[in-house]
Protein backbone atom coordinates (compact mmCIF):
# COMPACT_ATOMS: atom_id res chain seq x y z
CA UNK A 1 0.00 0.00 0.00
CA UNK A 2 1.68 3.13 -1.19
CA UNK A 3 0.33 6.36 0.78
CA UNK A 4 0.44 9.57 -1.22
CA UNK A 5 1.59 12.76 0.03
CA UNK A 6 1.52 16.33 -1.04
CA UNK A 7 4.93 17.87 -1.14
CA UNK A 8 4.53 20.61 1.78
CA UNK A 9 6.86 23.02 -0.60
CA UNK A 10 4.27 23.10 -2.97
CA UNK A 11 1.99 26.21 -2.09
CA UNK A 12 -1.72 26.01 -3.64
CA UNK A 13 -5.04 27.83 -3.37
CA UNK A 14 -8.44 27.25 -4.61
CA UNK A 15 -9.78 30.25 -6.72
CA UNK A 16 -12.99 31.27 -5.30
CA UNK A 17 -14.44 32.97 -8.71
CA UNK A 18 -13.24 29.80 -10.96
CA UNK A 19 -14.67 27.78 -8.59
CA UNK A 20 -18.11 29.02 -8.49
CA UNK A 21 -17.87 29.58 -12.24
CA UNK A 22 -17.26 25.35 -12.42
CA UNK A 23 -20.08 24.94 -9.79
CA UNK A 24 -22.22 27.02 -12.11
CA UNK A 25 -21.54 25.21 -14.98
CA UNK A 26 -21.93 21.57 -13.29
CA UNK A 27 -25.55 22.42 -12.42
CA UNK A 28 -25.75 23.53 -16.39
CA UNK A 29 -24.47 20.45 -17.50
CA UNK A 30 -21.58 21.91 -19.23
CA UNK A 31 -17.97 20.39 -19.57
CA UNK A 32 -15.94 22.48 -16.77
CA UNK A 33 -12.89 20.38 -17.78
CA UNK A 34 -10.98 23.43 -18.82
CA UNK A 35 -11.87 25.40 -16.11
CA UNK A 36 -9.09 25.78 -13.73
CA UNK A 37 -10.18 26.25 -10.18
CA UNK A 38 -6.89 25.81 -8.09
CA UNK A 39 -3.76 26.14 -8.83
CA UNK A 40 -0.04 24.78 -7.85
CA UNK A 41 3.06 26.68 -7.31
CA UNK A 42 6.79 25.72 -6.55
CA UNK A 43 9.75 26.30 -7.69
CA UNK A 44 8.37 29.70 -10.05
CA UNK A 45 6.32 27.08 -11.93
CA UNK A 46 2.85 27.05 -11.93
CA UNK A 47 0.44 24.32 -12.67
CA UNK A 48 -3.11 25.11 -13.09
CA UNK A 49 -5.96 22.01 -12.06
CA UNK A 50 -9.44 21.94 -12.91
CA UNK A 51 -12.12 20.18 -10.11
CA UNK A 52 -11.28 16.71 -10.48
CA UNK A 53 -7.67 17.59 -10.34
CA UNK A 54 -8.12 20.02 -7.28
CA UNK A 55 -10.05 17.15 -5.33
CA UNK A 56 -7.56 14.58 -6.13
CA UNK A 57 -4.67 17.37 -5.00
CA UNK A 58 -6.41 17.77 -1.77
CA UNK A 59 -7.05 13.72 -0.98
CA UNK A 60 -3.40 13.58 -1.23
CA UNK A 61 -3.21 13.13 2.65
CA UNK A 62 -1.60 9.71 2.96
CA UNK A 63 -4.47 7.94 1.10
CA UNK A 64 -4.02 5.36 -1.28
CA UNK A 65 -4.97 5.38 -4.74
CA UNK A 66 -8.33 3.18 -4.08
CA UNK A 67 -9.53 5.43 -1.14
CA UNK A 68 -9.01 8.39 -3.51
CA UNK A 69 -11.04 6.95 -6.38
CA UNK A 70 -13.57 5.49 -3.43
CA UNK A 71 -14.10 9.18 -2.18
CA UNK A 72 -14.24 10.70 -5.67
CA UNK A 73 -17.06 8.10 -6.48
CA UNK A 74 -19.27 9.38 -4.17
CA UNK A 75 -18.67 12.72 -5.44
CA UNK A 76 -18.66 12.56 -8.99
CA UNK A 77 -21.15 10.42 -11.36
CA UNK A 78 -18.31 8.92 -13.33
CA UNK A 79 -17.78 4.99 -14.27
CA UNK A 80 -15.15 3.75 -11.61
CA UNK A 81 -12.71 2.30 -13.69
CA UNK A 82 -12.26 5.59 -16.32
CA UNK A 83 -11.92 7.49 -12.60
CA UNK A 84 -9.50 5.24 -11.97
CA UNK A 85 -7.73 5.88 -14.40
CA UNK A 86 -8.27 9.56 -14.89
CA UNK A 87 -6.82 9.89 -10.96
CA UNK A 88 -3.64 7.28 -11.89
CA UNK A 89 -2.61 9.49 -14.91
CA UNK A 90 -2.89 12.15 -12.80
CA UNK A 91 -1.20 11.49 -9.92
CA UNK A 92 1.46 10.54 -12.36
CA UNK A 93 1.80 14.05 -13.91
CA UNK A 94 2.32 15.36 -9.98
CA UNK A 95 5.14 12.88 -9.16
CA UNK A 96 7.11 13.88 -12.82
CA UNK A 97 6.40 17.51 -10.93
CA UNK A 98 7.92 16.52 -7.55
CA UNK A 99 4.50 17.94 -6.35
CA UNK A 100 3.65 14.59 -4.53
CA UNK A 101 6.08 11.87 -2.98
CA UNK A 102 4.95 8.37 -2.40
CA UNK A 103 5.48 6.40 0.96
CA UNK A 104 5.09 2.52 2.25
CA UNK B 1 -3.34 30.79 -16.41
CA UNK B 2 -4.83 34.06 -15.93
CA UNK B 3 -5.62 34.53 -11.93
CA UNK B 4 -8.01 37.01 -10.28
CA UNK B 5 -5.81 37.95 -7.71
CA UNK B 6 -1.79 37.45 -7.35
CA UNK B 7 -0.14 34.16 -6.26
CA UNK B 8 2.98 36.73 -4.76
CA UNK B 9 3.26 39.96 -3.99
CA UNK B 10 5.79 42.17 -3.24
CA UNK B 11 5.91 45.11 -0.93
CA UNK B 12 9.14 47.14 -0.68
CA UNK B 13 8.43 48.51 2.90
CA UNK B 14 8.99 52.23 2.90
CA UNK B 15 12.31 52.95 5.14
CA UNK B 16 11.33 54.82 8.01
CA UNK B 17 7.27 54.61 7.85
CA UNK B 18 5.51 56.94 10.35
CA UNK B 19 1.87 55.99 9.70
CA UNK B 20 1.44 52.40 11.32
CA UNK B 21 -2.38 52.83 9.95
CA UNK B 22 -0.87 52.78 6.70
CA UNK B 23 0.93 49.35 6.87
CA UNK B 24 -1.92 47.67 8.86
CA UNK B 25 -4.55 48.68 5.79
CA UNK B 26 -2.12 47.33 3.27
CA UNK B 27 -1.56 44.23 5.43
CA UNK B 28 -5.24 43.72 5.51
CA UNK B 29 -5.52 44.06 2.02
CA UNK B 30 -2.91 41.62 1.26
CA UNK B 31 -4.66 38.75 3.55
CA UNK B 32 -8.21 39.43 1.79
CA UNK B 33 -6.42 39.30 -1.77
CA UNK B 34 -5.18 35.64 -0.66
CA UNK B 35 -1.70 35.70 -2.04
CA UNK B 36 0.29 32.30 -1.53
CA UNK B 37 3.67 34.27 -0.66
CA UNK B 38 4.65 37.77 0.17
CA UNK B 39 7.67 38.95 -0.28
CA UNK B 40 8.79 41.63 2.37
CA UNK B 41 11.79 43.80 1.80
CA UNK B 42 12.87 45.97 3.96
CA UNK B 43 16.26 48.02 4.34
CA UNK B 44 15.09 49.84 8.22
CA UNK B 45 18.51 50.15 10.15
CA UNK B 46 16.62 49.32 12.71
CA UNK B 47 13.39 46.43 12.13
CA UNK B 48 11.26 47.45 14.70
CA UNK B 49 8.87 50.52 13.16
CA UNK B 50 7.97 48.39 9.64
CA UNK B 51 8.70 45.13 9.51
CA UNK B 52 8.08 43.67 12.95
CA UNK B 53 4.93 45.53 12.92
CA UNK B 54 3.87 43.90 9.44
CA UNK B 55 4.71 40.41 10.58
CA UNK B 56 2.49 41.04 13.51
CA UNK B 57 -0.47 42.41 11.80
CA UNK B 58 0.09 38.92 9.66
CA UNK B 59 0.75 36.63 12.51
CA UNK B 60 -1.93 34.32 12.08
CA UNK B 61 -2.00 34.68 8.29
CA UNK B 62 -1.61 31.55 6.11
CA UNK B 63 0.40 33.44 3.80
CA UNK B 64 4.07 32.23 3.39
CA UNK B 65 6.43 35.32 4.18
CA UNK B 66 9.82 35.40 2.66
CA UNK B 67 11.71 38.75 4.24
CA UNK B 68 14.89 40.43 2.09
CA UNK B 69 16.99 42.62 3.87
CA UNK B 70 20.48 43.99 3.71
CA UNK B 71 23.27 42.02 4.73
CA UNK B 72 24.56 44.64 6.65
CA UNK B 73 21.41 45.15 8.60
CA UNK B 74 21.84 41.61 9.81
CA UNK B 75 23.44 42.45 13.14
CA UNK B 76 19.95 44.73 14.04
CA UNK B 77 17.55 41.80 14.02
CA UNK B 78 16.34 40.19 17.51
CA UNK B 79 17.31 36.68 17.84
CA UNK B 80 14.46 34.54 17.62
CA UNK B 81 12.56 37.52 15.69
CA UNK B 82 11.00 35.24 12.87
CA UNK B 83 9.78 32.46 15.56
CA UNK B 84 6.14 33.72 15.75
CA UNK B 85 5.19 34.72 12.20
CA UNK B 86 4.80 32.47 8.93
CA UNK B 87 8.17 33.61 8.43
CA UNK B 88 9.70 30.90 5.79
CA UNK B 89 13.03 32.72 4.94
CA UNK B 90 15.24 35.22 5.49
CA UNK B 91 17.29 36.61 2.21
CA UNK B 92 20.20 38.45 3.03
CA UNK B 93 20.52 41.54 -0.30
CA UNK B 94 23.99 42.64 -1.50
CA UNK B 95 25.47 43.68 -4.67
CA UNK B 96 28.65 43.03 -2.88
CA UNK B 97 30.52 39.55 -2.60
CA UNK B 98 32.84 41.19 -0.24
CA UNK B 99 29.93 41.75 1.87
CA UNK B 100 29.30 37.89 1.50
CA UNK B 101 32.54 36.90 2.71
CA UNK B 102 33.07 39.76 5.23
CA UNK B 103 29.81 40.13 6.89
CA UNK B 104 27.38 37.52 7.46
CA UNK B 105 27.63 36.16 10.91
CA UNK B 106 26.63 32.65 10.90
CA UNK B 107 25.98 32.95 14.36
CA UNK B 108 23.71 35.21 14.08
CA UNK B 109 22.05 33.50 11.16
CA UNK B 110 21.57 30.73 13.76
CA UNK B 111 20.10 32.72 16.59
CA UNK B 112 17.15 33.65 14.55
CA UNK B 113 16.12 29.93 13.86
CA UNK B 114 14.92 30.59 10.00
CA UNK B 115 15.62 29.50 6.69
CA UNK B 116 18.59 31.37 4.98
CA UNK B 117 19.14 32.72 1.53
CA UNK B 118 21.52 34.85 -0.25
CA UNK B 119 19.91 37.67 -2.68
CA UNK B 120 22.17 38.97 -4.98
CA UNK B 121 21.46 41.93 -7.11
CA UNK B 122 23.19 41.00 -10.18
CA UNK B 123 24.76 44.43 -12.11
CA UNK B 124 26.87 45.35 -14.91
CA UNK B 125 29.69 45.96 -12.32
CA UNK B 126 29.60 42.16 -10.49
CA UNK B 127 27.96 39.90 -12.86
CA UNK B 128 31.10 37.96 -13.52
CA UNK B 129 31.22 37.09 -9.55
CA UNK B 130 28.12 35.03 -9.75
CA UNK B 131 30.16 31.82 -9.82
CA UNK B 132 31.85 32.79 -7.22
CA UNK B 133 28.64 33.85 -5.40
CA UNK B 134 27.45 30.34 -5.86
CA UNK B 135 30.59 28.55 -4.53
CA UNK B 136 30.22 31.22 -1.49
CA UNK B 137 26.44 29.71 -0.96
CA UNK B 138 28.16 26.40 -1.58
CA UNK B 139 30.73 26.03 0.90
CA UNK B 140 28.44 27.71 3.77
CA UNK B 141 26.13 25.31 3.32
CA UNK B 142 23.47 28.08 1.74
CA UNK B 143 21.03 26.50 -0.46
CA UNK B 144 19.11 29.31 -1.04
CA UNK B 145 20.08 32.10 -3.81
CA UNK B 146 18.01 34.60 -5.71
CA UNK B 147 18.87 37.20 -8.09
CA UNK B 148 15.99 39.61 -7.31
CA UNK B 149 14.01 41.47 -9.61
CA UNK B 150 15.23 44.93 -10.35
CA UNK B 151 13.55 47.61 -9.11
CA UNK B 152 12.54 49.60 -12.56
CA UNK B 153 10.02 51.49 -11.10
CA UNK B 154 12.39 53.37 -8.94
CA UNK B 155 14.07 54.02 -12.17
CA UNK B 156 16.97 51.92 -11.48
CA UNK B 157 18.56 51.80 -14.75
CA UNK B 158 17.88 48.04 -16.33
CA UNK B 159 20.54 45.76 -16.02
CA UNK B 160 21.23 42.72 -18.51
CA UNK B 161 23.92 40.72 -20.23
CA UNK B 162 24.02 40.03 -23.73
CA UNK B 163 23.69 36.71 -25.69
CA UNK B 164 27.58 36.35 -25.32
CA UNK B 165 27.97 37.09 -21.83
CA UNK B 166 25.45 35.01 -21.14
CA UNK B 167 27.53 31.77 -22.66
CA UNK B 168 30.81 33.23 -20.90
CA UNK B 169 28.62 33.10 -17.71
CA UNK B 170 27.61 29.48 -18.27
CA UNK B 171 30.62 28.51 -19.09
CA UNK B 172 32.06 29.65 -15.73
CA UNK B 173 29.15 28.46 -13.69
CA UNK B 174 30.10 24.94 -15.59
CA UNK B 175 33.51 25.16 -14.84
CA UNK B 176 32.45 26.24 -10.85
CA UNK B 177 30.79 23.22 -10.51
CA UNK B 178 26.90 22.30 -10.61
CA UNK B 179 24.13 24.49 -9.28
CA UNK B 180 21.76 21.74 -9.02
CA UNK B 181 22.08 21.88 -4.98
CA UNK B 182 20.83 24.97 -5.03
CA UNK B 183 17.38 26.40 -4.39
CA UNK B 184 17.44 28.92 -7.54
CA UNK B 185 15.37 32.17 -8.24
CA UNK B 186 15.82 33.78 -11.07
CA UNK B 187 13.72 36.02 -12.77
CA UNK B 188 15.38 36.96 -16.02
CA UNK B 189 15.09 33.93 -18.52
CA UNK B 190 18.35 34.84 -20.10
CA UNK B 191 20.23 34.80 -16.62
CA UNK B 192 18.32 31.63 -16.19
CA UNK B 193 19.49 30.03 -19.19
CA UNK B 194 22.99 30.59 -18.22
CA UNK B 195 22.64 29.02 -14.56
CA UNK B 196 20.15 25.87 -16.19
CA UNK B 197 20.88 25.27 -19.68
CA UNK B 198 19.09 21.62 -19.86
CA UNK B 199 16.23 23.47 -17.94
CA UNK B 200 13.26 25.45 -19.67
CA UNK B 201 12.52 28.43 -17.74
CA UNK B 202 9.52 27.40 -15.60
CA UNK B 203 7.66 30.63 -16.27
CA UNK B 204 5.46 30.85 -19.21
CA UNK B 205 5.73 34.55 -20.01
CA UNK B 206 5.80 37.67 -18.27
CA UNK B 207 3.51 37.38 -15.20
CA UNK B 208 3.56 41.01 -14.40
CA UNK B 209 -0.04 41.59 -13.29
CA UNK B 210 -1.16 38.16 -13.29
CA UNK B 211 0.42 36.18 -10.76
CA UNK B 212 2.35 39.10 -9.10
CA UNK B 213 1.62 42.48 -8.69
CA UNK B 214 4.14 45.10 -6.27
CA UNK B 215 3.90 47.61 -3.66
CA UNK B 216 5.94 50.34 -3.61
CA UNK B 217 7.31 52.43 -0.55
CA UNK B 218 5.11 55.00 -1.58
CA UNK B 219 2.16 53.23 -1.94
CA UNK B 220 2.07 53.00 -5.65
CA UNK B 221 1.15 49.55 -6.57
CA UNK B 222 2.82 48.15 -9.93
CA UNK B 223 2.30 45.05 -12.05
CA UNK B 224 5.58 43.41 -11.12
CA UNK B 225 8.95 45.42 -9.62
CA UNK B 226 10.51 45.52 -13.12
CA UNK B 227 7.52 46.77 -14.64
CA UNK B 228 7.55 50.58 -14.39
CA UNK B 229 3.73 50.85 -14.78
CA UNK B 230 1.68 53.02 -12.06
CA UNK B 231 -1.35 50.59 -12.00
CA UNK B 232 -2.94 52.83 -8.84
CA UNK B 233 -1.62 53.93 -5.25
CA UNK B 234 -2.80 51.63 -2.19
CA UNK B 235 -3.17 55.61 -0.49
CA UNK B 236 -6.29 56.06 -3.01
CA UNK B 237 -7.39 52.76 -3.05
CA UNK B 238 -7.57 49.30 -1.44
CA UNK B 239 -5.60 46.62 -2.93
CA UNK B 240 -8.22 44.77 -4.08
CA UNK B 241 -9.54 47.57 -5.71
CA UNK B 242 -6.43 48.05 -7.89
CA UNK B 243 -6.28 44.44 -8.94
CA UNK B 244 -9.86 43.77 -9.96
CA UNK B 245 -9.39 47.63 -11.98
CA UNK B 246 -10.31 48.17 -15.34
CA UNK B 247 -7.07 49.13 -15.86
CA UNK B 248 -4.96 46.70 -14.18
CA UNK B 249 -7.08 43.76 -16.42
CA UNK B 250 -6.51 46.10 -19.62
CA UNK B 251 -2.67 46.05 -18.81
CA UNK B 252 -2.71 42.50 -18.28
CA UNK B 253 -4.13 41.84 -21.62
CA UNK B 254 -1.56 44.00 -22.87
CA UNK B 255 1.01 41.65 -21.98
CA UNK B 256 -0.58 38.07 -23.36
CA UNK B 257 0.89 38.81 -26.60
CA UNK B 258 5.42 38.49 -26.58
CA UNK B 259 6.34 41.66 -28.33
CA UNK B 260 5.91 42.00 -32.27
CA UNK B 261 9.36 40.96 -32.88
CA UNK B 262 9.12 38.20 -30.85
CA UNK B 263 6.35 36.04 -32.76
CA UNK B 264 8.33 34.50 -35.46
CA UNK B 265 11.55 33.87 -33.42
CA UNK B 266 12.23 30.18 -32.72
CA UNK B 267 13.49 30.83 -29.05
CA UNK B 268 9.96 32.43 -28.09
CA UNK B 269 9.55 29.08 -26.56
CA UNK B 270 12.80 29.14 -23.83
CA UNK B 271 12.65 33.27 -23.31
CA UNK B 272 8.79 33.67 -23.36
CA UNK B 273 9.20 36.63 -25.01
CA UNK B 274 11.82 38.12 -22.15
CA UNK B 275 11.08 40.98 -19.63
CA UNK B 276 8.49 42.97 -20.65
CA UNK B 277 9.53 45.90 -18.11
CA UNK B 278 13.22 45.62 -19.02
CA UNK B 279 12.26 46.40 -23.46
CA UNK B 280 10.26 49.04 -22.03
CA UNK B 281 12.65 50.67 -19.98
CA UNK B 282 14.96 50.27 -22.66
CA UNK B 283 12.82 50.68 -25.87
CA UNK B 284 9.89 52.84 -24.78
CA UNK B 285 7.23 50.38 -25.73
CA UNK B 286 5.52 47.13 -24.15
CA UNK B 287 5.87 46.09 -27.48
CA UNK B 288 9.40 46.34 -27.01
CA UNK B 289 12.24 43.85 -27.62
CA UNK B 290 14.43 42.67 -24.41
CA UNK B 291 17.82 43.54 -25.79
CA UNK B 292 19.51 40.48 -23.61
CA UNK B 293 18.23 38.07 -26.19
CA UNK B 294 20.59 39.90 -28.80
Amino acid sequence: MHNIHRNPNVMWREEVDALAEAQAGLECGDDIGDIGTAVLFSGGAMLSINVLGAEIWKLCDGRGIEEIVAELLEQFDVEEELLRSDVQAFLDDLTKKGFITYAE
Amino acid sequence: MELASPITIYWDLPPDPQDTDLLQRISADISTCRPLMLQLYSNAVQPKGGLLFVLKQLRNSPIAISITIPVTNLRNLPDGLFNEAGVRELLLYTDSLADLTEKIDFGKTAALQTSLGISFSATRANWRQLPEVVSFCRNNGIRRLVLPMQRLYSNEPPFFINRQEQQELAAALAETGAVESLNLTIHDPFLWRAFNPTVPFPQAGCQAANTMIAIAPDGGVYPCPSLPVRLGSINENSLNEIISSPLKKKFRRSLLEPPGECRECSEIAVCRGGCRGRGLSLQGTLDGLDVACK
